[in-house]
């Protein structure tokens, strides 16, 4: 018997990963791969180190990816994998995204996901649709 | 923010998606030891033949050296696409294939020394390697298209 797919979850604006940094690392965490090492994260979204540690460590703290350290010889290896929440907080957005490239209405007028926007708001040094210029 | 931000926004990451996906190519040197990974498989009716806990030894060998192949390869990728490879459907039908050709050479190979026709046998085992490494690079074009389209891992 097959598993019943899981549902997709509603389209809406997430403002954490709103900024393009972020929406670039998620989505190619999202791409398949179980772990992406920094590197290969950094090089595909073309953005510097300092940027990739800072967008990650938000998106931990939101609890959207998992890091894990470890070390090749004397140099340290750091790689990341998506969480079921970040999937799911990822589709929701892809989903938005893509309802507003089409000019479609959204459910909820402002599209924001509320129970986060409050207190799990953007970085201080970026608006709600900040970051576009850090690195891409 | 506009239609055509949002638009650029879903363009950027597909772009970017495929750049990651480009990073899964099997190299020289990883192509060279999946293709000794499959000749100690291949050995294993030779072994068991022969010396009976040969077989056994040879494929143990083989499973540890395709977990140190996969874990290098992710060193050197970047990517780990871990070793349950068949979830990624594109490169599921290759992945198949070079499992039933697998099962398939072992009995032909099986059957063959049974009746003494050991050339025969080494002739299925070298042509089976060689149709599990372009399996194998197949799988590998598999994985790559979809973690360009996004579909991986499921």
């Amino acid at each position: 018997m097959k598993n019943a797919p899981p549902p997709t979850p509603p389209a809406k604006l997430d403002e954490i990963l709103h900024p393009i940094t972020r929406l670039s690392i998620c989505g190619l965490l999202a791409a398949g791969a179980d772990w992406v090492e920094f590197a290969a994260l950094r090089d595909a979204a073309e953005i510097s180190d300092s940027t990739l540690s800072k967008h990650s460590r938000v998106l931990e703290d939101a609890g959207y990816l998992t890091v894990r350290k470890g070390a090749v010889g004397r140099r340290p290896r750091t790689w990341f994998r998506l969480t079921p929440a970040g999937q799911r907080a990822l589709q929701g957005h892809i989903a938005w995204l893509q309802r507003a490239a089409h000019g479609l209405p959204h459910s909820d007028p402002t599209g924001i996901d509320k129970e986060k926007a409050p207190d799990q708001a953007v970085m201080p040094d970026q608006g709600p649709s900040g970051g576009s210029g850090d690195g891409i | 923010m506009s239609e055509d931000e949002n638009t650029d926004d879903l363009q950027r990451l597909a772009w970017q998606r495929a750049r990651l996906a480009d990073r899964v190519r099997a190299s020289g040197w990883y192509l060279v030891v999946f293709a000794v990974t499959l000749a100690l498989v291949f050995a294993a009716p030779f072994g068991t033949h022969y010396l009976q806990w040969a077989g056994s030894v040879s494929i143990l060998m083989a499973m540890a050296i395709f977990f140190l192949l996969q874990a290098g390869f992710a060193r050197a990728s970047g990517l780990a696409i871990g070793t349950r490879t068949l979830r990624y459907p594109s490169g599921r039908a290759a992945g198949i294939a070079l499992i039933v050709a697998s099962v398939g050479a072992l009995l032909a190979e099986t059957i063959l020394l049974d009746h003494s026709e050991v050339a025969d046998a080494v002739g299925v085992a070298i042509l089976a390697v060689a149709i599990g490494v372009i399996a194998w690079q197949a799988h590998l074009r598999g994985i790559r298209r979809d973690l360009r389209a996004g579909t991986g891992s499921q």
